[in-house]
């Protein structure tokens, strides 16, 4: 009789077992997010991954960069970042190229014009660029023309240009360039929509700006394979108000982008709480609980000193951030996207 | 071991082919008369009939890739695979070297012409022939698509041909073929970067837009075409650069091997060879003779291969590897196309049949046994779900198929099946490929059998089908659902083998007939076990360049 009991007992606990990790494995799994830095300069160098790597306290999974266009067009030159990438991909993470389609020459900027790409002149650029992004052999994140809702940057036009316009001009700059990638064959190039969390000017400041909103930029879902937003906490010392949640920067953007596409992986590629705003880590907190609620895959943290420090110090996302991870899940999962991208174009098994 | 080559050992391969062609012969006398004077039931008698086509089927197969075996021997005196000394050629007689090019990435388009380029033969002219469908699909993605293979071309001096789009990569070449013998027809295009010869080439060497032929292919090919001026064509081997990609990518390039190493030689001595359509040179004067590529069949070069023998033309196999592609790296990818291969060779075979009745004196007697060998081959999925289902037959419903007793049985098939499949290996041996890696090839030819038998089924009902499957999301394995063929068989050879027990244990009745069925479902399910292994194979993200 006792034993009956126990049995009894012993089938009812494993049951409630049993349904409680089913319970658990049907919700959403609370993904910690890839941690990813920012960097500055080009090419990237072997000490500054290991500078960051122990300023967040683990390897970076995500290493942004950026990169302009050339003035000229040098034929026979490289222009893919090979070594950079073969540097991040080495230490275990996914590089992310800013790829900015304006010229530098000697602090100014200019913007190359949508007009003249798309009238072919940059092709031998472009298509030498994604001939060599053929050859090298894994998939990266290629964040062409961010924050393009900001007047700052005005991609694809002069400055005063900058308007109503803009973003059918953006939107078919972008179509052409990643046609010209799949054109050459370059899936491993993995496309990012990454506009700023803000739209400078915006609506709330005059309501005949409402044509500068995301949405209106979006070149759509079979061009984009992942979204990016872009958003820091400016900060002032002094200035009541001016610093604001990581929640409350994002929770709008993010929103935005979950209803344009739900199914599309979204990163923050660069986000940055200043040195000057004291203890970060109740602020590290909020953006760890924030990004596993919307289940963002990574975030990047914008580790350079520019306008401010934001730089991370040791210590400080760490503990946050908790348990070490996996390694190489950012490759791991950057290597799924690619595969399914390369199978929808759908040559290699097509062919005998 | 290059000490296989003496005439003495030769005579010792010869003889173990001739034994094994034998038994297997043999085996098969037997299993006929046992299934014309035994009395039983006539359903029993049909599963017996079916069981008997599918064993003389293989048998049929194997004594032609024996006897082919036996050709090589006695032509080069020995089975190691050194490469044929080629005859010196002075004559540089002008080649058209093209590749037939549709909507490839420009990635693949410029490596295959990068090697052209890097060709050592002097006398020769590029082409590409753009066979993009730009009446299809986005005018700017065309726009586009046409202005990058413009730059490209243009960059690397190449001319590019396009014409008005009928009759795929068959249609190209006749319309390149008219091109270059002057003709001007509408839709017709040539952007000329770098300047094509007046007079039209002698030889055309063709590949498919993936292939990249290595710096000296062309010279020994052009002295043999010289050498003999009935030659129409010579076909080369078809090899994968990715076959270390993963396990699918090295079965289905070992799988390869089969075909290429001995039957292509053993046909091109018989003067059977067929064409494959990519890494093959061309006499013009022979393709204008039967009137250009055959443009009513997915086979066109099967087709075309026919119609020159059939005219007189010979043609001829070399065995030196010329150029090297992309081969599949997952199931999915392998089933699709294994399925295009054999609806292609299944629906010639009817064709074939017809031209025979119709003109049997058109080829050599050989020849055509050749074809008709050839163009069944496909049925193998159908013979294999047959040789499946026989043993589970049996031990389920006690249906017999095989009408013998296990003595005789053991007799008459244990030597022939040992023999066959030792020689079979060891053949392959001699080329160095491993015991491990030809079983490999042949188990993922036995985990197809489904596609192989749509394919027929497609094929006799004139069907031009496609093989869709879909893999799982962010893997390249095939979900479940879509192996429930393999998975099926699996499940009943294994309930077959739990049953059988049961009747060994039980009943104590026929004892070894159980026994040697249960051994045949056994066997069957470690085959298509195998599945399981394939679809596990690793993505490789490596580029198709």
């Amino acid at each position: 009789m006792q034993l009956s009991h126990q049995i009894n007992r012993m089938f009812k606990t494993a049951l409630l077992a049993w349904l409680a990790i089913h319970a658990g494995a049907n919700a959403q799994p609370a993904q910690i997010p890839f941690a990813g830095v920012a960097l500055e300069g080009y090419p990237i160098r072997v000490e500054q991954l290991s500078d960051a790597g122990r300023a967040i306290g683990m390897k970076p999974e995500i290493v942004v960069f950026f990169m302009q266009w050339p003035e000229i067009f040098e034929a026979g030159k490289s222009y893919f970042p090979r070594e950079t990438f073969d540097l991040i991909w080495q230490s275990g993470a996914v590089p992310c190229l800013t790829w900015e389609p304006m010229t530098i020459r000697a602090d100014q900027e200019t913007a190359i014009l949508a007009d003249d790409i798309l009238k072919g002149d940059y092709d031998d650029y472009l298509m030498a660029f994604a001939l060599q992004s053929v050859r090298w052999p894994h998939p990266f994140i290629i964040r062409f023309a961010h924050e393009m809702n900001l007047d700052r940057y005005h991609w694809g036009t002069l400055k005063k240009d900058y308007g109503p316009e803009s973003p059918a001009i953006y939107r078919k700059m972008f179509a052409y360039i990643v046609r010209f990638f799949r054109i050459c064959g370059a899936d491993n190039a993995i496309w990012c929509f990454c506009p700023n969390v803000d739209s400078v000017p915006n609506t709330g400041k005059s309501p005949q700006n409402n044509w500068n909103t995301i949405e209106k930029y979006y070149p759509g879902d079979d061009i984009i394979d992942v979204f990016g937003l872009d958003g820091y906490n400016w900060f002032k010392i002094g200035i009541a108000g001016s610093g604001r949640s990581f929640r409350a920067i994002f929770k709008t953007p993010v929103q935005c982008l979950k209803v344009m596409a739900p199914r599309k992986p979204l990163i923050v590629f660069e986000t940055a709480s200043p040195r000057s705003s004291g203890d970060r880590r109740p602020w590290l907190r909020d953006l760890l609980s924030s990004a596993q609620l919307w289940n963002l895959k990574g975030v990047v943290w914008f580790q350079v000193k520019k306008e401010m420090d934001w730089r991370l110090l040791e210590g400080e996302l760490g503990p946050v951030w908790g348990a070490p991870l996996p390694e190489n899940r950012a490759q791991e999962w950057i290597n799924r996207l690619y595969y399914e991208k390369k199978r929808a174009a759908g040559k290699y098994s097509e062919r005998n | 071991m290059t000490a296989m080559t003496t005439p003495k050992t030769n005579r010792i391969w010869i003889a173990a082919l001739l034994v094994a062609i034998g038994l297997a012969g043999g085996y098969v006398i037997v299993r006929l008369i046992l299934f014309i004077t035994a009395d039983y039931h006539w359903v029993e008698k049909l599963a017996a009939g079916l069981l008997i086509f599918a064993e003389t089927f293989i048998i049929i197969h194997g004594i032609n890739y024996f006897r082919h075996i036996i050709q090589v021997l006695s032509a080069h005196g020995s089975l190691s695979n050194e490469p044929p000394v080629l005859p010196p050629s002075n004559d540089k007689p002008p080649v058209a070297i093209v590749v037939s090019s549709f909507r490839e990435p420009l990635a693949v388009i410029e490596n295959t012409l990068v090697c052209f380029h890097n060709l050592t033969y002097a006398n020769k002219s590029i082409y590409l022939l753009d066979d993009t469908r730009y009446d299809q699909g986005s005018p700017e993605d065309n726009r586009q698509y046409r202005a990058s293979v413009d730059a490209l071309c243009r960059r690397i001096g190449i001319p590019v041909f396009r014409r008005k789009w009928h009759g795929a990569k068959a249609g190209m070449i006749n319309d390149f073929l008219a091109f270059r013998a002057g003709e001007e027809r509408e839709g017709f295009e040539i952007q000329s970067w770098g300047k094509p010869p007046v007079e039209p080439e002698k030889y055309m060497m063709v590949f498919d837009a993936d292939m990249n032929p290595f710096p000296d292919t062309v010279e020994p090919l052009i002295a043999t075409m010289e050498a003999d001026p009935k030659l129409a064509f010579i076909q080369t081997p078809q090899y994968y650069t990715n076959f270390e990609a993963n396990r699918v990518a090295r079965a289905a390039g070992l799988q390869q091997v089969v075909f290429y190493e001995y039957i292509c030689e053993g046909k091109g001595i018989e003067g059977a060879m067929f064409c494959c359509g990519t890494n093959v040179i061309f006499r013009r004067k022979a393709l204008v003779d039967v009137g250009g590529f055959d443009e009513t069949s997915v086979t066109e070069d099967i087709v075309t291969s026919v119609k020159f023998h059939m005219k007189g033309w010979r043609s001829a196999y070399s065995s030196k590897v010329c150029a090297f592609g992309m081969g599949p790296e997952d199931l999915g990818g392998y089933f699709k196309q294994q399925f295009r291969w054999a609806l292609g060779t299944l629906g010639l075979f009817p064709h074939l049949v017809s031209l025979f009745i119709r003109r049997p004196r058109a080829m050599a007697l050989s020849v055509w046994w050749e074809y008709i060998v050839s163009s069944t081959y496909y049925f193998i999925g159908t013979v294999f779900l047959l040789m499946v289902l026989t043993p589970i037959c049996y031990l389920f419903f006690r249906i017999p198929t095989y009408f013998a007793r296990p003595e005789i049985y053991f007799i008459v098939f244990i030597p022939y099946f040992a023999l066959t499949l030792l020689v079979f290996f060891a053949t392959l041996e001699q080329r160095q490929y491993r015991f491990r890696d030809i079983v490999l090839g042949q188990l993922l030819i036995a985990v197809t059998f489904p596609v192989y038998i749509q394919a027929a089924w497609s094929a006799l009902l004139g069907k031009k089908g496609k093989f869709v499957v879909t893999p799982k999301a962010g893997a390249n394995s095939l979900p479940l659902k879509s192996l429930w063929p393999q998975l099926l068989m699996i499940i009943l050879c294994y309930t077959a083998v739990v049953w059988g027990f049961c009747r060994t244990y039980y009943e104590r009745e026929v004892v070894s007939a159980v026994l040697v069925n249960m051994f045949w479902c056994l066997y069957h399910m470690l085959i298509l076990g195998s599945v399981f292994y394939y679809n596990a194979a690793e993505p490789s993200n490596k580029q198709n360049v």
